[in-house]
């Protein structure tokens, strides 16, 4: 017994010193085990915000201009190709027998706007996909090797979404007039062509650059009209006008005008319709076909205002728009304090309401999708040189703007406008497009520019386009043959 | 060998990340592990990767910056971490191996990366940490010989708040920044407050945790947290908060003290919120950085693109650009050491960090005197909310509150007193043991009980 005893003193005298670096839990109580749990907890949190930081937000996060940390990567990576969706060159970078790299864009200045430019600053896909371009992601034991022999890894390759063919049929059709054209996939929110007027050539940037700075904005070849101009709406508003009152009017379908050509409000100005044309008796449809001005002023008269604001800031005015590249905010300004003649031509589309040729696509396109807005996109996918799949970019809803009912309702307008409206261009076409047109004063001249946003075919759209044309367009009668020479070339295919 | 060279740091990342889980896993399976010699088989294995790490840390520097200052310095740091550990083997044979272990290790990453920073910072941050050392080196015996540490609650509170008080007359007298100069030396005060205020909450409610000591001991703790406030220190009256709060309920055992604690928290944050400035721009900016990149949000968002860059593996020891983060040597240290040395490296450093708040907690939960067990946990939460304050911050999961993170981070008063905290943590560990020997007669009654008990089941 004694012994036994003893055997157990020394035992437990060995455990004792054994336990010291244990984590002991027989011995703990209750309030340590709770402490210790709530830290173990927050520990947990840290370690797994950090890994998922870096699988899911740093990527997206370091594309940034302020990350200076980008441009030390170009001193060990050759800047990788833009290429389009069938895979041509559009950017690429060649090195001669000296080792100095040269940006060359093949197509000059077709893709000038929506490609960038890779220096002075950095603009379009070339500054969207910075990074991506940046980084070489082609095998590890290529990049040892490369790093070993000091030679330069290619970055990886960006796949774009846009389309040649396309492109060069909206940089013929706008001709030498100053203006833009959008096309997108209404579905996806896949750019397949944008153009901006006045162009620049991209390879003559390092001799050009210090000239082309000095334009002023009207004149500007830098500024890409596509997502930066900002135009007065016009007609094209119209649309949204017209959903307001929809909504507001359950019993639209008995509303009835008689226009006289004009329609004057007491103490407030004048509208007249275009040329003055006395349109006569119409219904909703009608007028929007008509683009009747009078038959708009009086409908923007009965909506309430603040209404009116919330739907078109939900539709992205006074908002930041989900685009990716350099752009300017819409803006839509009138509120429960503006005056009757201010409503009166902000439902027309003229007042203070300024829109971006892009923006006014993804509203045309919203209806063209049952009501949702997709989010633009220029990117399709980020290949290395092997052609691994880097990053693949989906197409991602904005919002749900519009029930199906009304989109369809607006689709059944749209169409009115081409076969007995003023979008008499596309009444002969193949296919069958829905669109609305505009023309927007911007001065006291009698210079109009000219606008047509539109989809195609009426059942399945598989195209919406945006076209401005600024003021004092020629050898085009308007906006929409630019428009149609765009959609010919894409349903001719 | 200009190839050698490149492979080298090439792979030196790898190895780097490799390393670290290694330690990091042996931290875990050594305290787990029942076999002694075993087990000092795997801390003597740690000492070995520290050693490896920080050469090869040198190593890099010193081929990237070709001088001759870095070999000297890297022989005089590893002479020092190699002391430490020899002295405490020896002379404090009974303290945890593997908090000494810890501790070395996440200042030899710091040594390496504030000297990648800035050679001269790493030179002051260095001699510090061996005047630390020395000073903190007596704290167990210290503990050892004074038993009546638990009496001094007022003297406590007197100098912890006497300290605070002079910080914010200070900065708003002469616009300093929380900091206290004597001559030539700086301090801030707050550092070693947090160590000096777990000694007062820890002294009172050894007293008593009836109604009438928790009421004054609130009072007390909610004018230092206040001071702290109003001297803009937003980490240091988070921690001490949340110090108080957690040693609160440690004492009293009671759930509801520490619920109620959080709920009361909410609220003065909110009111704290709507009170004073610089509490909304902290949130602001944490909210959406982005639009203020040019000012305010300017050193959070090169923070982000820091560890954005780092990515899994780093971009490699001076390869990327961590000196763009403003200060990145104090309280962006963690971002730093993620651009170069990679998500996987710093993960690990947080598995670290959590491995010695569970030493922390588990002597306290071992200590047999009230007193000691409250000092234990209280000094647990101050260094584990200080690592996730930082933590946290600079990966813009919570606000930023400024902390530092302990010995990695470049400041004197940090390095000082973590340092003495990990020291006192220690003097228990040694207590504890010689308390088991002493107590050693109560355990025999008790093990003759268990064979009584053995016995009668036969």
């Amino acid at each position: 017994m004694k012994q036994t005893k003893k055997q157990g003193k020394s035992k437990s005298m060995k455990k004792k010193k054994i336990e010291s670096d244990m984590y002991d839990k027989a011995a703990r109580n209750k309030e340590t085990n709770t402490i210790s749990f709530i830290f173990v907890g927050l520990f947990m949190i840290l370690a797994g915000y950090l890994i998922y930081f870096s699988a899911f937000i740093g990527p997206d996060v370091i594309n940034n201009s302020y990350n200076k940390r980008i441009d030390n990567l170009s001193e060990r990576v050759v800047r990788g190709e833009i290429l389009s969706a069938d895979g041509n060159v559009l950017a690429s970078t060649t090195t001669d027998a000296d080792g100095n790299e040269n940006r060359v864009y093949p197509y000059g200045s077709v893709f000038s706007h929506v490609v960038g430019l890779a220096s002075h600053g950095k603009s379009g896909i070339e500054k969207l996909s910075n990074f991506f371009l940046l980084s070489a992601n082609a095998n590890v034991l290529e990049q040892i090797a490369n790093d070993v022999s000091s030679t330069k890894a290619v970055g990886d390759n960006v796949v774009t979404t846009l389309n040649v063919s396309l492109q060069q049929a909206a940089y013929n059709a706008l001709g030498n007039n100053k203006g833009a054209v959008v096309v997108m996939e209404p579905s996806t929110g896949k750019i397949l062509a944008m153009v901006s007027k006045p162009d620049y050539d991209p390879n003559d940037a390092d001799a050009m650059m210090n000239e082309w700075i000095t334009y002023d904005s009207a004149d500007s070849v830098l500024l890409n009209r596509a997502t930066q101009g900002l135009y007065p709406p016009g007609s094209t508003f119209k649309i949204l006008t017209t959903i307001e009152f929809i909504r507001e009017n359950p019993q639209y379908n008995s509303f009835n005008y008689s226009c006289t050509g004009s329609t004057t409000t007491k103490g407030a100005s004048t509208i007249h319709c275009f040329n003055e044309t006395v349109h006569g008796n119409e219904d909703l449809n009608r007028a929007f076909a008509n683009s009747c001005n009078s038959a708009f002023a009086t409908i923007g008269q009965t909506l309430n205002v603040q209404n009116y604001k919330t739907l078109c800031e939900s539709f992205a005015f006074n908002n930041d728009l989900p685009i990716g590249i350099e752009y300017n905010k819409s803006s839509f300004k009138l509120d429960t304090s503006s005056n009757v003649s201010e409503i009166m031509e902000t439902s027309i589309g003229q007042g203070r309401t300024q829109i971006t040729p892009i923006h006014n696509l993804m509203i045309v396109a919203t209806i063209a999708n049952k009501g949702v807005m997709m989010q633009p996109y220029f990117v399709d996918k980020v290949v290395t040189t092997d052609n691994q799949v880097v990053q693949q970019y989906n197409p991602t809803e904005y919002k749900k703007l519009m029930t199906e009912q009304e989109a369809k309702t607006l689709t059944g307008y749209m169409r009115s406008v081409v076969t007995m409206g003023t979008g008499s261009s596309f009444k002969n076409s193949s296919y069958t497009m829905v669109g609305k047109t505009g023309s927007a004063q911007y001065d006291s001249s009698e210079n109009y520019h000219s606008w047509f946003v539109g989809f195609a075919p009426e059942e399945n759209p598989q195209i919406a386009i945006s076209v401005i044309l600024e003021g004092g367009y020629t050898n085009v009668a308007s906006a929409q043959v630019v428009a149609k020479k765009v959609t010919d070339a894409y349903f001719s295919k | 060998m200009g190839i050698l060279k490149e492979i080298f740091f090439e792979l030196s990342k790898y190895i780097f990340a490799f390393l670290l889980m290694y330690y990091t896993y042996a931290s875990y399976r050594g305290s787990t592990i029942h076999n002694e010699n075993k087990r000092r088989y795997i801390y003597k294995l740690q000492n070995f990767i520290m050693f490896t790490v920080h050469f090869m840390g040198y190593l890099i520097l010193y081929l990237q910056e070709e001088n001759i200052d870095y070999a000297i310095l890297y022989l005089e740091q590893f002479v020092f971490l190699f002391v430490i550990i020899a002295i405490y083997d020896n002379v404090y044979p009974k303290a945890s191996r593997l908090l000494i272990n810890n501790m070395c290790m996440l200042m030899s990453i710091g040594f390496i990366m504030l000297a990648r920073l800035s050679y001269d910072k790493c030179v002051k941050q260095f001699m510090i940490a061996v005047v630390g050392t020395i000073i903190a080196f007596f704290i167990p015996w210290l503990l050892k010989k004074v038993r009546s540490f638990r009496r001094f609650a007022w003297l406590y509170c007197i100098v912890g708040l006497a300290l605070l008080v002079s910080v914010l007359l200070g900065s708003r007298i002469f616009g300093a920044n929380l900091v206290l100069t004597i001559g030539v030396v700086s301090v801030q005060p707050a550092e070693f407050v947090k160590i000096i205020f777990v000694m007062f909450i820890a002294s009172m409610f050894n007293k008593s945790t009836d109604f009438k000591q928790i009421v004054i001991t609130t009072v007390v703790a909610g004018a230092h947290v206040l001071i702290l406030v109003a001297s803009n220190d937003l980490g240091a009256a988070l921690i001490f908060f949340v110090v108080y709060l957690m040693m609160l309920y440690e004492a009293t055992k009671k759930t509801m003290y520490l619920l109620g604690g959080l709920v009361a928290g909410s609220v003065s944050a909110c009111v704290a919120y709507e009170l004073f400035s610089h509490v909304r721009t902290r949130v602001l900016i944490w909210l959406d950085p982005w639009t203020y990149i040019d000012d305010q949000g300017y050193q959070i968002t090169q923070s982000l693109f820091s560890i954005g860059m780092g990515s899994w593996f780093g971009v490699g020891l001076c390869s990327g650009m961590p000196y763009k983060i403003p200060v990145a040597e104090k309280d962006f240290m963690f971002s730093a050491i993620t651009e170069e040395f990679g998500v996987v490296f710093s993960v690990c450093i947080i598995l670290i960090c959590l491995n010695c708040l569970m030493l922390m907690m588990n002597i306290a939960s071992m200590c047999k005197t009230n007193f000691y067990r409250l000092v234990a946990v209280g000094l647990a939460v101050t260094y584990g909310f200080q690592v996730f304050l930082t933590v946290g911050g600079v990966m813009k999961l919570i606000p930023l509150t400024g902390v530092t993170l302990p010995f990695v981070s470049y400041g004197g008063s940090s390095m000082i007193s973590s340092i003495i905290l990990f020291a006192i943590i220690n003097g228990m560990y040694i207590m504890r043991q010689d308390e088991g020997e002493s107590n050693e007669a109560d355990k025999k009654t008790g093990k003759v009980k268990i064979n009584e008990k053995e016995k009668n089941r036969k």
